[in-house]
């Protein structure tokens, strides 16, 4: 088993608690080559599992719509992120049957805005965070860059 | 109502609250000059029923909620309404700013309108619907003149 590199998991940590998130592109320039892929496994696996954890039962389409609604409404004034691109993210998680093409730009801010409005450790608190970066560390690690998929086949074995 | 207007008011009556077989079938029936005179009906209609249910000091956040309990009412239809661009309309008609939504495409416009519409007139009682379609016509008058 291949271990994450703390650093892959100081920048994911430094990402979900970041106050903007047009920050982001300038925190992954700081990324080197090595960790990039493990930030993109641990990021994949927080967020299926955040959103497990949101909807452990599965959500309809109205429900989903209705989330995003929020998350949008709750970010700050000149900050957006695609609605429908966020809907279809979480929909692959609750729905294994559905997978939306989505350009991977939009999807990873998606995912950004999803993580930072479920995780957010004002809501949540920090020990909470903690133990949700725990989890999606042991999967990551456990699936390297599989952990989506992986994650998906476990989700109640809905496909 | 005895304007030349009528057939187009009770084509946005028969959508919110009539046949909607009927409805489609009046719309098939419509030639050019007539679509142009239904956009000009609905684009009323939109301005007075946004401003009606939003008031000039609504967040962008209850917009975002307003389409999203929109979209939701079609969550299993294949309808799946642009919702940036539906807050961008419903933004415009506050505002009175158009600039945002001048170059969206036209046919997502007209849905646009039309699914907003029925879902904010589709409660409303016989007669207030009387006395908003009244305004409409009013309005439409107006902003025809004014071209």
């Amino acid at each position: 088993m291949k271990k994450i590199s703390p650093g892959a998991v100081a920048l994911v940590r430094t990402l979900l608690t970041l106050d903007d998130a047009a920050d982001v592109p300038t925190v992954q320039e700081d990324i080197p080559p090595e960790d990039q892929l493990w930030v993109a496994a641990l990021t994949t696996s927080l967020f299926v599992l955040a959103v497990q954890r949101q909807y452990p039962e599965g959500a309809s389409r109205g429900e989903i719509i209705r989330f995003v609604a929020e998350l949008r409404a709750a970010l700050p004034a000149g900050t957006s992120v695609d609605a429908r691109a966020t809907e279809e993210m979480i929909t692959s998680v609750v729905d294994a049957k559905r997978r939306e093409e989505i350009p991977h730009e939009v999807a990873a801010e998606s995912v950004m805005e999803v993580l930072q409005y479920l995780l957010d450790p004002a809501k949540i608190g920090t020990d909470e965070l903690e133990a949700a970066l725990a989890r999606a560390i042991a999967f990551a690690e456990e699936h390297g860059l599989d952990a989506h998929l992986k994650v998906k086949e476990s989700y109640g074995s809905q496909s | 109502m005895t304007t030349d207007r009528e057939p187009y008011l009770e084509l946005l009556r028969e959508l919110t609250h009539g046949d909607p077989g009927a409805y489609r079938e009046r719309c098939r029936q419509l030639d050019e000059a007539g679509w142009q005179e239904l956009g000009l009906v609905l684009g009323a209609a939109f301005f007075l029923a946004a401003r009606e249910r939003l008031g000039e000091r609504t967040t962008r956040g209850e917009v975002i909620r307003l389409v999203a309990e929109v979209r939701s009412k079609f969550a299993d239809t294949t309808l799946n309404l642009d919702p940036e661009l539906a807050e961008k309309m419903l933004i415009s008609a506050l505002t009175g700013e158009t600039g945002d939504v001048e170059d969206a495409e036209q046919g997502a416009l007209l849905e646009t309108e039309l699914v907003v519409l029925w879902h904010l007139l589709s409660d409303a009682p016989a007669d207030k619907l009387d006395r908003f379609l009244a305004e409409v016509d009013q309005l439409a008058e107006e902003w025809s003149e004014e071209d």
